[in-house]
């Protein structure tokens, strides 16, 4: 839980591969879950949550450089089993357990993904912008989601 | 005119594959081929590193049997200090070993077999897998993702982590059992023990109607099995000794060491899989294939040793109504019976106070440059065999995997399932029903196999490079031998 309310943060990626790691970081800092990849069992932590915020890096297409928050609607079928789309978690969280929290996605574009626990300058000057709308989105009530 | 049906990827697997169906100009069926795609290194990339890095290097192998990595390098790591853990460690590595096995079968059962086993073999590929199930059977599916969720838990709260652990040492492990993570486990265990019964009560059901045929005739083949036993030959999954069965239950070699395992194990490559096919020296290449994992498990032992388990495993043999059960099918059912008995192997652990309490690792030097280390693991028997110098770094290091001495029998259970479910002889522009070559692909994952655990040996593999125009003429054939 974030201590903003009922919502829960989960964030995405690999803190060990740059800007891959931009979702771990932000989720650890605001006290939410921090995943490598999305699998079945996460659907039992929606379970409780009225709103849930997924944070991830974003390869924009067209180089688009600005964070981004929207809303997320369950969604998708099938696939495979070890790395989900969050709204396909959403999908599962219903199917299994009947729940259905509001929820949102925050999309930090990100620029590299070495070998290196350091996020690229073009991603740290992203970071306060980022910040803001985790913070908006933790101080709304769940008309934000 | 002679062609090839090609199912690629594979899907539902621990790593990447393909299948491929050969036809001769009469459309009849000349070989069925599981090709494995991918290589790793791993054998390579440890030369150097000192033996005691073995238990976190190998274990990053693979991220869901990890666990079993790690066991079978602390177990040979302890054979070249000349250790014996102390009692306290050999029965945590054993709880670690049964959560691992439990969380492994609860994973090929319900998130990938359970489309193949419990919905038929009609539906629509996108529902197959996890999905399919949540769709059809929510309650079903809750219970297989928690059952999961408690191997796991058992392995974080043991070992620190559930994925890539370091708490197994050469030696012993580096904890004791806390009181805490006792009472979480004895709190779980009702619950998993539920979700087995109902997993195996629905099970049962389907063997008894719509998937009787396929209990008894689904990948059917003769072939010897091997597996750990106990001393008095029951189910073993960590201390024992191999034994090996023929298809009529005859047992062929007993009270084998792992010691044995270069003299008596051959490892065969082809040049169309990076997967390497082990067999018996003793009875040649094609006679001395062999089977290992669930099903060998049970076929072996004269008995489980806890009561529930020993009830399913008499019925799981007499099912089959001989003595030996061959069909790759029953794996699936081999891999609930263990879960149960991985269960009440768990229960009567943490009922051990002494594994809470005393030493729990032996110290040495190093004291020997050679040793194999056994150990079951989800899929099957597991090997690793190290040679180190003096400063105890590895010179040369051999990895025989499950999903490697399963091998031959894969390929059989796949040319089986085709001659058996296909329309031969097959003529060109024939459309093959989807259902058909879900088959094909079901008779793989029988075997739950583990590909980014077993193709590792850049050295040792045959390759052929061809690189053809897009009229299929070859440009150009490069092979190593």
């Amino acid at each position: 839980m974030t201590g903003a309310g009922d919502g829960l943060v989960i964030g995405l990626g690999n803190p060990w591969r740059g800007d891959d790691g931009v979702g771990w970081r932000l989720a650890a800092a605001a006290g939410g879950c921090c995943v490598r990849q999305l699998t079945p069992d996460l659907a039992e932590k929606l379970v409780g949550p009225s709103r849930v915020l997924f944070i991830d890096g974003w390869l924009a297409p067209g180089g688009a450089r600005r964070p981004r928050l929207r809303p997320l609607l369950p969604a998708g079928a099938g696939g495979g089993s070890h790395g989900l789309a969050p709204a396909l978690l959403l999908t599962v969280a219903f199917d299994l357990y009947g729940v259905r929290p509001a929820a949102a996605l925050l999309l930090v574009p990100i620029v590299a993904c070495p070998h290196d626990r350091r996020l690229s300058p073009a991603l740290r000057w992203q970071l306060p912008a980022a910040r803001r709308l985790l913070h908006r989105w933790q101080a709304a009530g769940p008309c934000m989601s | 005119m002679a062609r090839t049906i090609t199912i690629d990827p594979v899907t539902r697997l621990e790593g990447h594959a393909r299948i491929t169906l050969q036809v001769d100009d009469r459309g009849a069926l000349v070989a069925a081929r599981f090709h494995v795609t991918e290589l790793r290194g791993f054998e390579t990339f440890c030369e150097g590193r000192p033996f005691s890095e073995m238990p976190m290097l190998t274990a990053r192998i693979c991220g869901i049997c990890p666990v079993s990595h790690q066991l079978c390098a602390a177990r040979t790591g302890d054979k070249l200090l000349a250790v014996q853990p102390p009692a306290t460690a050999r029965g945590l590595r054993q709880l670690l070993n049964l959560a691992q096995i439990c969380q492994s079968h609860a994973l090929s059962f319900f998130y990938l077999s359970s489309a193949d086993v419990l919905l038929g073999w009609t539906d629509d590929p996108d529902r197959r897998g996890i999905f399919g199930l949540i769709a059809a059977d929510p309650e079903l599916a809750r219970a297989g993702i928690r059952l999961r969720q408690f191997g796991q838990g058992v392995i974080e709260r043991l070992a620190g982590r559930r994925i890539h652990p370091s708490w197994v040492v050469p030696g012993g492990v580096r904890s004791a059992l806390t009181p805490a993570t006792r009472a979480w486990i004895l709190e779980h265990l009702p619950e998993a023990r539920r979700t087995a019964a109902l997993a195996l009560e629905r099970f049962k059901a389907l063997l008894d109607g719509r998937l009787q045929r396929d209990a008894r005739r689904f990948g059917d083949l003769p072939s010897l099995f091997m597996a750990l036993v106990a001393a008095d030959g029951s189910w073993a999954c960590s201390d024992g000794a191999l034994r090996i069965v023929d298809s009529q239950g005859v047992i062929v070699a007993d009270r084998l060491s792992e010691d044995a395992m270069p003299s008596m194990i051959d490892e065969a490559v082809e040049p169309w899989t990076y997967l390497r096919f082990p067999y018996l020296r003793a009875r040649g290449r094609i006679d001395g294939h062999y089977r290992v994992g669930p099903l060998a498990r049970l076929n072996v032992c004269s008995g489980i040793g806890t009561p529930w388990a020993d009830r399913e495993w008499r019925e799981f043999r007499q099912r089959a109504g001989a003595p030996v059960v061959t069909s790759s099918f029953a794996y699936h059912h081999a891999r609930l019976v263990e879960i149960v008995a991985c269960l009440e192997g768990i229960a009567r652990l943490v009922d051990d106070d002494s594994l809470c309490q005393g030493r729990v690792r032996a110290r040495a030097a190093l004291n020997a440059n050679e040793a194999i280390g056994v150990s079951e693991a989800p899929r099957g028997t597991l090997f690793h065999h190290y040679v180190v110098d003096d400063d105890g770094l590895i010179t040369r290091i051999n990895l025989i995997i499950a999903t490697g001495q399963n091998n031959r029998a894969m390929n059989l259970a796949l040319e089986a399932v085709a001659r058996e479910e296909l329309p031969w002889p097959i003529g060109p522009g024939v459309e093959l029903p989807a259902q058909l070559l879900n088959r094909l692909e079901a008779a793989i994952r029988c075997y739950d196999p583990c590909l980014s655990c077993s193709t590792h040996a850049a050295g040792a593999m045959a390759l052929q490079v061809q690189l053809r125009g897009a009229d299929g003429q070859v440009w150009a054939d490069d092979r190593r031998p």
